[in-house]
């Protein structure tokens, strides 16, 4: 193959022409070409529908690549993983058939996506990576590490678990990384993450990747990191592009406030977040009820369950997930635009993880939070130390504050996927579909004269009780024909998958 | 000794200095206010009222419920995030059966820390909520911690036991874990500033708070027994007084019965590791810092049947385990071997030195021993006043003897300068360099002796010094013993 060959015959995913804010445009112009890495790890990189390297990562994968130990902060959503995931790729040699690289995250579905981002942007390099979490029968994952296994993603209680006896081989790991860093780096994983780090060899090299460290980890820094270069891409730490809102309501009224922004708003997919796992449920179920297609997880449930929601969430095929802080950190969706702290959070970190939920790189997007009178020295508080204003949110808001002209094209996690979500939450019975225009609409939507005379601007949709006119704005009646874009994504054959972050 | 590490906390300064790395309080730097929050209104023509009814309980199915409204079907395959694995491989039933085992003895694995066995499944709920779990951040050394005071727990517990009854949900209250900021500036800022407050809304406000309250006093009951000599003080009357004690004498139904079932016996577990307090490293002088508290769950009062042992010993990490025991007992056997210590301090290549342990110079102050009666006050002066001791020092209990006392401020006195020379603040201006002049002037400090007065080579400026190294007291000595120890100490940063 040519210089010029390999560029032309990759399989592109539909260019995302959402527009993009400051958070990751603020670059000097690098591409992924000037940063040296090998053609495979290019051809992965850009079949995953990455155009150019992000201000985090551009400034990590060079110094990372020179094998130098990494502290870094950027901004939720502004392509951290990546910026871990392209030098471990470039470093790791395929055909050394040891764990090379660990990964530890706190979460398993975030071990999950990380993983999935691995092997997308590696698919090209015959690099094998296994997830490795609790919840899932231990005997699994041991007969997975019989075959080669060059880089390994997991929670740091089962990789300990494997590791200390030498089950996970870490004798020739030169490569320790840790997402959400400062989470790991708390209490109650950090005893854990130190016995993990004995296992390595002397000659290590760590990256720590976080948006939001509430604390000094300096201690750590010193007894683990050997001269890390320090990153920050902060000056403040809310992304641009979120607006922030809330809406002070009584406890009793919560549920009708969040089924008007739900007939008001355009959603396009949301996150609901609870603060108990019983909310969680009633929430879910309640939505359903109300008409819109919604799951739920919190981690109380089975893991499978929990990973089903995860991946059907994630593929866009349900438009709204209620979940608790489970999800907060990492969890990557594109196609979410709209984030609702249905109960406000404790912590001014959580509250920053929630809500870059959407507006994930660098998109426009929105967070409403409900608030009782309970949560108001909360809300002061992570205002002050955010250094952030959340404005009670007006009657109208404005469409162009976060939803995409073209939402066809947002990125979905497998390529297979590309033609998202079927217009879910759409019985005719009930009123409104959201997201509309539905993204995935078959070609020709939208129907020619849309929006129709009368159709008020700016998201807000007529009336409750309008609504049944609706279907003759062009909506046929829902026959389940939406379901036949989502065909089973081939492992082998993904092309396009696009987790950036 | 006090040389060493005053380089100590110089070097910590400098590293400060290098490293700039900013926590989020770092970044942030805007002042929000208190403000009035504006009320979200229904739409005028919005009359539906949907409410959430708490009470019962979730659990429904989801993938069904979505399957069968929405046409949602699950095409989760773990392989694609995942490796696959290997069934053809030839000896695939041997490894399934070594697989087995070792995945047996994983799970049997005797582990306390709460993120490992959950990772196992062993473990449903630690008692911190899913935002503390997998979101928030705990803060290890939050000073308020080991600040807070703790009596009011069990008053804590009993307030809350009233709003346990009904299973609403209580938004959560802002708590010391993220709340507190120690910094006045801010704290000053964070006073409700309520001048803004229309009438409307404050009194709304108010009378929603002042209602709450009357139904928390009708139900209220502080949980300890009324004692007799508040009662004239609450009623005059006897009549009043009587039903107050009878109300504080029967149960409430609300906190008493639901919530705190009989505690269990509690019995000591012979079996129990010792309780050894070390740093987590287990090298060099533990850190100064402020003592710590058994972990205390923001404010949640526990009773001690319900302490567990990260709360016992003070956080999970900290809860001794088989392997650090090991660990533990590995490096005692080690760490007080001179040679051994000697051996691995010194650099590659350098001839092993073993240094002089710590000397410390005589105290007392002259070598003509002293008969004991005039080095103590006499036995019956003691057996006379039994109760001077030093907690009742400042009331001058009547039939005390002076004298015991003197010996017992004396005694104080001494720990108080002890405590400044430690600090090297002791005061040097009162007489020539190596000459002794008794500070306080009123009694002397026999056990005491200023370091400087036995030899007139040391440095006259340094005192503490010259108590560190009193038989190579030259400065020539103490530059090399010092740049020795800052080498190999800058040496164990870099290792």
């Amino acid at each position: 193959m040519s210089e010029t060959d390999w560029k032309s015959s990759l399989n592109l995913p539909e260019k995302d022409t959402r527009p993009q804010t400051e958070d990751v445009l603020n670059t000097k112009g690098k591409s992924f070409e000037d940063l040296g890495l090998k053609r495979e790890l290019l051809m992965g990189i850009f079949e995953a529908g990455f155009e150019k390297p992000s201000p985090i990562q551009e400034e990590s994968i060079p110094i990372a690549l020179t094998g130098r130990d990494i502290l870094a902060r950027a901004k939720n959503g502004t392509g951290k993983t990546a910026s871990f995931v392209i030098p471990t790729l470039q470093m790791i040699k395929p055909k050394v058939n040891k764990i090379q690289g660990l990964i530890l995250v706190p979460t398993r579905e975030l071990a999950l996506q990380t993983s999935q981002v691995v092997r997308t942007l590696g698919k090209h390099l015959g690099i094998q990576c296994m997830v490795s979490t609790g919840g899932t029968p231990v005997k699994d994952d041991i007969l997975r590490l019989n075959d080669p296994v060059h880089v390994l993603v997991g929670t740091p209680g089962r990789i300990l678990d494997l590791a200390s006896r030498n089950i996970a081989d870490m004798s020739e790991c030169s490569l320790f990384v840790m997402d959400e860093a400062d989470k790991m780096l708390s209490r109650e994983f950090k005893r854990t993450i130190e016995r993990i780090l004995e296992l390595f060899p002397s000659n290590r090299q760590s990256l720590l990747f976080s948006a939001t460290f509430p604390l000094a980890v300096k201690s750590f820094m010193e007894e683990h990191l050997n001269k890390p270069y320090e990153i920050n891409l902060m000056d403040e730490l809310t992304l641009k592009g979120i607006s922030q809102f809330y809406a002070f309501v009584d406890e009793k009224q919560k549920l009708h406030c969040l089924n008007t922004l739900f007939s008001k708003l355009q959603i396009n997919q949301s996150i609901i977040f609870c603060n108990s796992t019983n909310r969680v449920e009633l929430l879910a179920k309640k939505i359903t009820e109300l008409g819109y297609s919604c799951y739920y997880s919190h981690a109380r449930m089975p893991q499978q369950a929990r990973n089903k929601v995860f991946h059907e969430f994630r593929m866009g095929k349900v438009r709204n997930l209620v979940c608790s802080d489970l999800l907060t950190r990492g969890i990557d969706i594109q196609a979410v635009n709209v984030v609702i702290n249905f109960d406000f959070p404790k912590t001014a970190e959580t509250y920053l993880h929630r809500i870059g939920r959407s507006g994930r790189f660098g998109h426009l997007g929105l967070a409403v939070n409900l608030l009782s009178w309970d949560d108001r020295y909360n809300l002061y508080k992570i205002e002050q130390e955010l250094g952030t204003e959340i404005k009670p949110i007006p009657s109208v808001i404005d469409k162009s504050l976060y939803v995409a002209e073209n939402e066809s094209s947002v990125p979905k996690p497998f390529s297979t996927a590309q033609n998202g979500a079927p217009p879910q939450g759409y019985p005719p019975q009930a009123y409104p579909p959201q997201g509309y225009p539905p993204q995935g609409y078959p070609q020709g939507y939208p129907p020619q004269g849309y929006p129709p005379q009368g159709y008020a601007p700016h998201g807000v949709a007529p009336q409750v009780n309008g609504y049944p006119q609706y279907p003759q704005y062009g909506y046929p009646p829902y026959n389940g024909q939406y379901q036949q874009p989502m065909a089973q994504p081939q492992p082998s054959t993904q092309s396009s998958p696009t987790a950036k972050q | 000794m006090k040389s060493q590490k005053l380089q100590k906390s110089t070097s910590s300064k400098a590293e400060v200095i290098e490293s700039k790395f900013k926590t989020d309080a770092d970044i942030a730097n805007a002042n929000f206010k208190e403000r009035e929050l504006e009320k979200w209104v229904p739409d005028a023509d919005d009359t539906k009222v949907l409410t959430f009814d708490e009470n019962s309980t979730g659990g429904w199915d989801q993938f069904r419920v979505n399957q069968e409204k929405f046409g949602i079907e699950s095409t989760y395959d773990e392989h694609l995030y995942t490796t696959r694995i290997n069934t053809e491989a030839k000896d695939f039933q041997e490894r399934v059966k070594k697989a087995e085992r070792l995945a047996n003895e994983i799970e049997n694995d005797g582990s306390i820390d709460p993120h490992i066995l959950e990772e196992r499944g062993k473990l449903k709920d630690t008692g911190l909520d899913e935002e503390m779990k997998y979101s928030g951040v705990l803060r290890d050394e939050d000073p308020d911690v080991t600040k807070r005071d703790t009596r009011g727990d069990e008053l804590m517990a009993a307030l809350k036991s009233v709003n346990i009854s009904d299973k609403k949900y209580v938004p959560p209250k802002p708590n010391a874990l993220n709340t507190a900021h120690k910094d006045p500036a801010i704290a000053s800022i964070q006073k409700p500033s309520d001048k803004k407050h229309t009438e409307e809304s404050f009194r709304l406000n108010a009378q929603s708070e002042i209602n709450s309250l009357k139904e928390f006093s009708a139900t209220f009951k502080v949980p300890h027994k009324l004692p007799n000599d508040l009662l004239p003080i609450l009623a005059k009357d006897k009549i009043k007084q009587d039903e107050i004690l009878k109300k504080s004498s029967t149960p409430t139904s609300t906190s008493a019965s639901s919530t705190s079932p009989p505690p269990p016996a509690f019995k000591l577990n012979p079996k129990a590791a010792a309780f050894t307090p070390s740093s987590p490293r287990g090298q060099g002088s533990p850190k100064p810092q402020a003592p710590k508290l058994p972990y205390v769950n923001n404010g949640m009062s526990k009773r001690h049947y319900q302490i567990s042992p990260a709360d016992f010993f003070g956080g999970f990490d900290r809860v001794p385990t088989k392997e650090s025991q090991i660990e533990k007992s590995k490096k005692i056997k080690i760490s007080f071997n001179l040679f051994v210590t000697a051996k691995r301090n010194t650099p590659k290549g350098e001839p092993v030195t073993i240094e002089r342990a710590y000397t410390t110079p005589p105290t007392w102050k002259q070598t003509v021993d002293e008969p004991y009666y005039n080095l103590f006050p006499s036995p019956d002066t003691i057996n006379q006043s039994p109760q001077a001791k030093p907690q009742v020092l400042n009331q001058q209990a009547p039939g005390q003897h002076p004298q015991a006392m003197n010996v017992f401020q004396q005694q104080q006195y001494q720990a108080a300068m002890f405590y400044q020379q430690q600090l090297g603040m002791m005061p040097q201006a009162q007489g020539m360099p190596g000459m002794y002049v008794p500070t306080g002037g009123e009694f002397m400090m026999p056990g005491y002796m200023p370091p400087n007065m036995n030899y007139s080579g040391g440095s006259p400026n340094s005192p503490r010094m010259v108590m560190q190294y009193p038989y190579g007291n030259s400065n020539q000595h103490h530059q090399n013993y010092n740049g020795n120890h800052h080498r190999r100490y800058n040496q164990k940063r870099n290792e």
